[in-house]
């Protein structure tokens, strides 16, 4: 809930309907409204990180919502958070538009204004904007996991569900993605 | 065990750093799908599929035309096969009847119209086709004013393995009825329940007592027949005859007989005779009773014995109606076996391809992001 609150800026709002009536006893029902008002951001960055496109990235994440949506009902709370289950949506999406090739990834890290920011602050900006690069420069795989770790906030467990891997392996794969970011970052410096 | 969330300090820094800036979208974008997810992502408007229809009539010909054969071959096959069925044994009386009509009939065929017996049962199935009581010819045909005839029945009756007592004794009542009497029965129960009844009707009642004995429960075959007796009885009354006319002659001889041996000779042969009138008068009994009494058969099984179906005889009654109703079900669950035989595999088969249709867009999905 904390990171629900934190993202998607500029949602002012969306739809009031709750898409299933709440029950008395059985799992909460999916609240779509809060769960695109949350996720909107996030999931841009995420497929933003994954397909390095951002006209692409765009109607990818408004098809993944527009699915979500129409799937809504099919929600399944036993099989994983409301999170993780968009980004499972959003994920197809992205790996669909991949698949068809259409739009070749073409987007780097945006350049830092270091000129306009004062010396420390300045020299933090350069740092993201080395790590975006570095980012951008790994394969599709580790950037997927490194942009649903730190630009979708999930957690391992539900990396794990979007990706379809065990917990475990889900926290080995971000760790080597990390391994070799930290590699590409010590290569260009 | 699980990998925990937390990384090591060097690679936690720079999650930090990925953390505080992600990729932002553009904001006329953000606010666009901000309006369409307030609408409830409204999709463009639609073709109806009437006019989809109409567009692709031209790829629907071959589609159509598929579906009416195979709705030809797989109906034609299949409405003969219900049609041939219904003809055996549903409402048309159709062979079984006849059949069994024509193993009624008796040896000695007779001109006669239809029999006499015209009473309609109530409830039980269709009448079945009588055997014409053969004449023996008209009364006169051989000069003798009157003919006698001995005659017969025999019923099949079916019933319900638990109305077989009731009919049975049903058949006496009718028996009783009639004035006529039981020669022999016997009544089983049981899982092989039924009866045979050997009964003595009177000729004048034999009708009306067939057909109340009709009535009583499912008529599966009926016969009846009739044996010209015309000479066996003129035969037996002239032995009778005879017989009485040389015992008055004897009787005038015992009287002018003037010497005993000449009585005791007359007395042996009045003895004689008088053992043949005896046996002659015995004789003319039996036969005047044979006229007089009709042998009547009747056997009573259950229900289920698979014996032949009821004799038809054209008529659409309620219970023609109900087993009609009963061969439509028949049907209808048979085809809807055949659809499930041939549904069920191909419903399989369809689950195996949809199965295998997701695994494989999985892999194509994830060898995208493996050649990305």
């Amino acid at each position: 809930m904390e990171r629900w609150a934190r993202r998607s800026t500029g949602v002012i709002s969306t739809m009031s309907v709750t898409l299933d009536p709440p029950t008395s006893a059985g799992p909460a029902p999916l609240d779509f409204d809060a769960l695109y008002r949350s996720s909107r951001d996030d999931v841009y960055a995420y497929v933003v990180t994954l397909l390095r496109s951002r006209s692409a990235a765009e109607d990818v994440t408004a098809q993944a919502f527009e699915r979500a949506f129409r799937k809504a009902r099919s929600y399944d709370p036993g099989k994983g958070g409301p999170r993780a289950w968009l980004f499972g949506i959003a994920r197809n999406a992205a790996l669909d538009e991949l698949r068809r090739g259409k739009r070749i990834a073409t987007l780097v890290a945006e350049p830092a204004d270091a000129a306009a920011t004062p010396d420390e602050a300045a020299e933090r900006a350069l740092e993201r904007a080395a790590v975006r690069n570095a980012l951008a420069g790994l394969p599709p795989r580790d950037r997927e996991i490194v942009a649903l770790k730190f630009h979708a906030g999930l957690d391992n467990a539900e990396i794990a569900d979007v990706l379809g891997v065990s917990v475990s392996n889900a926290g080995t794969q971000l760790h080597r993605a990390m391994t070799k970011l930290r590699r590409a970052l010590d290569d260009r410096s | 065990m699980t990998a925990p969330d937390t990384l090591p300090p060097e690679l936690a820094e720079l999650g930090e750093l990925l953390r505080e800036e992600p990729p932002r979208p553009d904001p006329a974008w953000a606010r666009r799908l901000d309006s369409r997810a307030a609408a409830g992502f409204p999709r463009p408007p639609r073709r109806s599929p009437w006019a989809i229809l109409k567009a692709k009539r031209r790829a629907l010909i071959p589609v159509v035309s598929f579906a009416c054969v195979a709705l030809l071959v797989v109906g034609l096959p299949l409405m003969g096969v219900s049609s041939d069925e219904d003809g055996g044994s549903g409402g048309g009386g159709g062979e079984s009847a006849s059949t069994a009509a024509d193993q009624a009939s008796p040896p000695t065929s007779g001109a006669a119209s239809g029999g006499g017996d015209s009473s309609s049962g109530l409830s039980q199935a269709p009448r079945p086709k009588m055997a014409p009581p053969p004449s023996g010819g008209s009364a006169r045909s051989d000069g003798r004013r009157t003919r006698a005839q001995e005659r017969s029945a025999a019923l099949t009756l079916a019933a319900r393995p638990r109305r077989i007592e009731d009919v049975a004794a049903g058949i006496l009542r009718v028996t009783d009825a009639a004035g006529g009497f039981v020669a022999s029965s016997s009544v089983s129960g049981g899982s092989g329940s039924g009866g045979t009844f050997e009964l003595r009707i009177p000729v004048a009642r034999l009708d009306k007592a067939v057909a109340d004995l009709s009535r009583l429960a499912k008529v599966r075959e009926r016969t009846q027949s009739s044996r010209d007796i015309t000479a066996q009885t003129v035969s037996a009354r002239e032995r009778l005859r005879e017989a009485r006319r040389e015992r008055e002659g004897l009787l005038r001889a015992l009287a002018n007989a003037t010497t005993l041996n000449e009585t005791e000779a007359v007395k042996a042969r009045l003895r004689d005779v008088n053992r043949r009138i005896a046996t002659a008068r015995a004789s003319l009994r039996r036969v005047v009773n044979r006229a007089t009494y009709a042998n009547v058969s009747v056997e009573l099984v259950s229900e289920r014995a698979g014996v032949a179906p009821p004799i038809d005889d054209g008529r659409w009654t309620p219970g023609d109606a109900l087993r009609d109703a009963g061969r439509v079900l028949e049907v209808a669950a048979g085809v809807a076996l055949i659809v499930l035989a041939l549904a069920l595999p191909i419903a399989l088969l369809a689950g195996v391809a949809a199965a295998g249709a997701r695994v494989a867009g999985r892999r194509r999905r994830e060898r995208a992001l493996d050649m990305a």
